[in-house]
């Protein structure tokens, strides 16, 4: 099964932030709640966690792109067992 | 709240101690550092080391430079500054900076300095800053780190975070340049910068519960190892750097040249002369000569004696001048 991992909201006031860094490649297992990406907002760089486990199968931005709340941000294919 | 007196002057094992504690999970209570540094030009985790530094007169006079891993802005940071840390276990994913300003700004109003705050998280005394602030959430754990100028050399401020003069289309986020001011231009008493510490501390710990903790010797042993193998290490400070694409032109007495250049990870990915100048040999050969060639005043300059092309009136110095203005230029 896909799921597809959006942006989430960050702060009460914060609602976009630059994607600095992929932590997990294409191709790449990652556990539910391990860090996927990285994302700075005004002078904070936050790692953002993976509501999923499975293999990162799509990037959907490349680094250096803006995000904002709820943006498709990476696809997760649910291991199979 | 805990408090470690890291009895060292050196950036990267100061940062290096944030990190053991972020890493390491040991101490379960918040933790504060306060700390100083030798003369330190220090850039923002994903900042450009291109646009923010001028590299060449960094290393003529001896500067250390340090990438932290905390967002934000380059800072100049000498004996004459401090810098303090928390490192707080995190509990949501949201980070207020208002939660670790508000006891700084309580210990300065303690020695009678109306400090205010700005929408950018920076400490202000009579609207000139006195103090920067940026976090990280770094393995479950959240760092705030902030600086605060005493009696930091300003001048050399000014000199060492003069950004080189290059046209620059790129994703590295800029330092916001303001004002800013020492506390010692304000403070009513006579202070050194031993006495400020001393009696900060004694304020905090007034408003503050706090417990001091010396790190055993296997802890600065491990401290050691993360300050050589993270922050000592050139992919650390040249490698997290975005990718740049810079474009500088001028007028020599051989003719137009202009140089454009893709930057990544620190090496020249590609790069382009053009202009009206007349050369012997291939302008191609000189530009695959220098793909993949570290994008640092030395190793260009060895590149470029070593080719066998040479523009007709335009000499290696000319082309270094380019691409590496120093602030003298």
């Amino acid at each position: 099964m896909l799921y597809d991992v959006t942006f989430p909201k960050l702060t009460a006031k914060t609602e976009k932030g630059m994607l600095v860094s992929w932590l997990k490649n294409v191709g790449d297992f990652i556990e539910k709640d391990e860090v996927l990406y990285e994302v700075e907002t005004d002078k904070a760089v936050h790692e953002i966690e993976c509501p999923y486990s499975g293999i990162v199968t799509k990037h959907y931005q490349p680094e250096g792109t803006v995000l904002y709340l709820n943006d498709l941000v990476a696809q997760i294919e649910e291991a199979s067992l | 709240m805990i408090y470690i007196e890291t009895q060292s002057t050196s950036p990267t094992f100061n940062l290096a101690v944030e990190e053991y504690l972020c890493q390491t999970q040991t101490l379960t209570e918040p933790v504060f550092l306060f700390w100083q540094t030798e003369p330190t030009v220090m850039l923002g985790r994903y900042q450009n080391i291109y646009q923010e530094v001028d590299l060449p007169l960094l290393q003529k006079d001896q500067i250390q430079l340090v990438r932290r891993t905390t967002g934000g802005g380059c800072i100049y940071t000498d004996l004459g500054g401090f810098q303090f840390s928390f490192i707080i276990p995190k509990n949501s994913q949201e980070i207020d900076f208002s939660d670790y300003l508000k006891p700084i700004i309580n210990v300065l109003n303690s020695f009678h300095l109306a400090v205010t705050c700005d929408t950018r998280n920076d400490l202000l005394l009579h609207n000139k800053k006195i103090s920067g602030n940026a976090q990280a959430s770094r393995h479950g754990y959240t760092l705030h780190h902030g600086s605060l100028l005493f009696q930091t050399d300003l001048d050399s401020m000014t000199r060492y975070l003069k950004a080189p003069k290059y046209t620059m289309a790129q994703a590295g986020i800029q330092s916001v340049k303001s004002r800013v001011a020492n506390l010692t231009d304000y403070l009513t008493e006579s202070y050194s910068a031993k006495e400020f510490k001393e009696l900060f501390l004694h304020y905090l710990m007034a408003s503050h519960p706090i417990q001091s903790y010396t790190l055993k010797p296997e802890e600065v042993t491990h401290i050691q190892l993360i300050q050589h193998q993270l922050f000592e290490n050139p992919d650390w400070l040249i490698g997290k750097n975005p990718p740049v694409s810079l474009t500088q032109s001028t007028k020599l007495k051989g003719g137009h040249l202009t140089i454009a250049a893709d930057i990544k990870a620190g090496l020249i990915q590609h790069i382009q002369f053009t202009g009206d100048f007349f050369t012997t040999g291939h302008i191609e050969q000189l530009e695959e000569s220098l793909e993949n060639c570290p994008f640092t005043y030395e190793a260009v300059k060895s590149k470029l004696l070593t080719s066998d092309t040479a523009i007709y009136q335009i000499t290696t110095e000319d082309i270094l001048q380019l691409l590496f203005p120093t602030s003298s230029t």
